[in-house]
């Protein structure tokens, strides 16, 4: 299993969601807007690392670059 | 002028679906009104319109009543269409498309407030949103309302056909708002429980759903970042974009590597029902039993509209695929049990139409079925006759007699109780409904093609 699947279980299991057996009246959107919440959390995180991780890959990406670039000007 | 209303359209205070002069209209509600500004001066209908996400639409000149705003025309759906009758990437590209339109809307501080896959239509071979009023301004914090009903509509079925088997979305037809959760939840494999977005959007999901059915959530208190919301957004885009189907195996698909034409008659048959088309004009065509499209691509490369439908999911997506590759635009490929065709559904049977409801049509094409459908199905000629004569005015149709290699197969495994079926009842029968325009016998081959015109037109 993936390391990303796992923490999400492991969320889930905190939060008394995934193994709870709750049951009764009938409220269609509530569980799903609540999950939203806990998805979101999980897969915004995931967007802002993958944009820091691409800032970080294009510094390095762009360093021989600058530095031809400065060579070139002089 | 008669106003008809959309037997759909109640659910949505927006506006109303209404039907005059043959035409279709869909009136803007006074409560809808600053949406539908903003919609149209935000830029984002008409970035929608020229990505051929959206159905395009005139406003009409004419005087509101009551608690209408506007009336638009837009542009008119040759076919409408139901999920259940789509195949496993016409689904798929349904759901990209309602996706793709989200995040642009978002781009222009909007946001969808429903996803239902019945809003989704096939024009000139692209999937377009046809509900103009299903977009609202989006606030920071909110949750994505129409969240539930994506999973329910498309990620369900596609899971469900991706990872199980092709035929569940037969279930989109029993439920009309999606399959629910819980429900996909149990019928998918272990494995799926291994894969982010199906762990994520569909087991975690219906088990969240579950915990607070009965529980009272301030959802003043229950914000979602922006980032949160583009977050699920992609999720579900690229956990789409990973589920696969492939047609292979299966009986339909490779029954043109099986069957007893010569490349030689097979080439008289299409020659044959050309000319039969050119001859018609059909204004449009259904191919009942069109298998992956060789005989309906004859009118629809001549520019006239073709539904093509079949029983088996994976012809119509070999069918699909095709017109994909190739973009084109006058073939709509349909799953349809002729034996079982899709009913009237939802609310008073009339919110998704019965087949029969959506004809009449001008031309049905009729190719190598009749035997499936009276020794395969036990339907005896005269009903075959009644069922096509309602439907359609001109009729393109193959007669397959016992002596075909076809036929002996089907009689191969059941005693042979069809004293009826041979050419002289066939003609007998059809010829009470029908007038025999004329008709082939197909070089090589045992069969005969017919072109038959309606004694009623319809």
């Amino acid at each position: 299993m993936k390391s990303s699947n796992i923490f999400i279980l492991g969320i889930l299991s905190l939060s008394g969601i995934f193994f709870s057996d709750a049951h009764a009246y009938i409220d269609p959107g509530t569980g799903s807007v609540v999950f939203q919440g806990l998805i979101g959390v999980l897969v915004g995180a995931g967007i802002a690392l993958k944009l820091y991780w691409m800032k970080i890959k294009n510094y390095f990406m762009d360093r021989p670059t600058k530095k031809i670039a400065d060579d070139k000007d002089t | 002028m008669t106003k008809t209303l959309e037997p759909s359209s109640f659910r949505d205070k927006s506006g109303i679906v209404f039907y005059e002069d043959n035409e279709v209209y869909r009136q803007v509600n006074k409560s809808y009104r600053e949406e539908f500004d903003f919609l149209m001066d935000s830029g984002l209908y008409k970035k929608l319109e020229s990505s051929r996400l959206i159905v395009p639409h005139v406003e009409v000149d004419s005087i509101p009543e009551n608690e209408a705003y506007k009336i638009i025309k837009p542009t008119k759906i040759p076919f409408i269409s139901y999920p259940y009758e789509w195949s496993f990437s016409q689904l798929k590209q349904a759901a990209l498309t309602t996706l793709e339109i989200q995040k642009i809307s978002m781009e222009y501080g909007m946001t969808l407030k429903d996803a239902s896959a019945y809003n989704i239509q096939m024009l000139d071979g692209n999937y377009i949103l046809i509900d103009t009023l299903s977009f609202e301004r989006y606030e920071e914090g909110q949750p994505w309302k129409a969240y539930k009903q994506f999973c329910q509509h498309f990620l369900a079925p596609l899971a469900l056909m991706s990872h199980q088997d092709i035929r569940l979305n037969g279930l989109s037809r029993i439920f009309i708002d999606g399959i629910p959760l819980d429900l996909t939840s149990k019928l998918l494999p272990f494995k799926t429980k291994t894969m982010f977005t199906l762990l994520s959007h569909i087991h975690a999901h219906a088990k969240t759903q579950k915990k607070y059915e009965d529980v009272q959530v301030d959802f003043k208190k229950r914000k979602l970042s922006k980032r949160s919301f583009m977050g699920i957004v992609q999720s579900l885009d690229s956990g789409i974009r990973k589920l696969n189907y492939t047609p292979e195996g299966t009986e339909w698909a490779e029954y043109y590597d099986k069957t007893n034409y010569s490349t030689q008659s097979f080439q008289h048959k299409k020659e044959i029902i050309s000319r039969y088309v050119d001859s018609i004009k059909p204004t449009q065509v259904w191919d009942l039993g069109a298998n992956t499209g060789i005989f309906s691509r004859i009118a629809s490369g001549k520019g006239i509209p073709v539904v093509a439908f079949d029983i088996e999911p994976a012809a119509v997506e070999l069918n699909y695929l095709e017109c994909a590759r190739n973009d084109e635009k006058n073939i709509l490929p349909l799953v349809l049990d002729l034996t079982n065709p899709s009913p009237g559904v939802g609310w008073e049977n009339q919110e998704r139409l019965s087949i029969l409801n959506r004809g009449p049509v001008d031309t049905i094409m009729a190719l190598a079925l009749i035997h499936h459908l009276s020794i395969s199905n036990n339907v005896p000629i005269s009903k075959v006759v009644d069922f096509l004569e309602s439907l359609c005015n001109n009729l393109i149709i193959e007669f397959v007699p016992k002596e075909d290699s076809q036929v002996r197969r089907l009689l191969s495994t059941r005693e042979d109780v069809f004293d009826d079926y041979d050419e002289d009842n066939f003609v007998r029968e059809f010829g009470k409904k029908f007038e025999i325009v004329e008709f082939d016998k197909i070089p090589d081959t045992e069969r005969t093609m017919y072109c038959m015109r309606n004694k009623m037109p319809r």
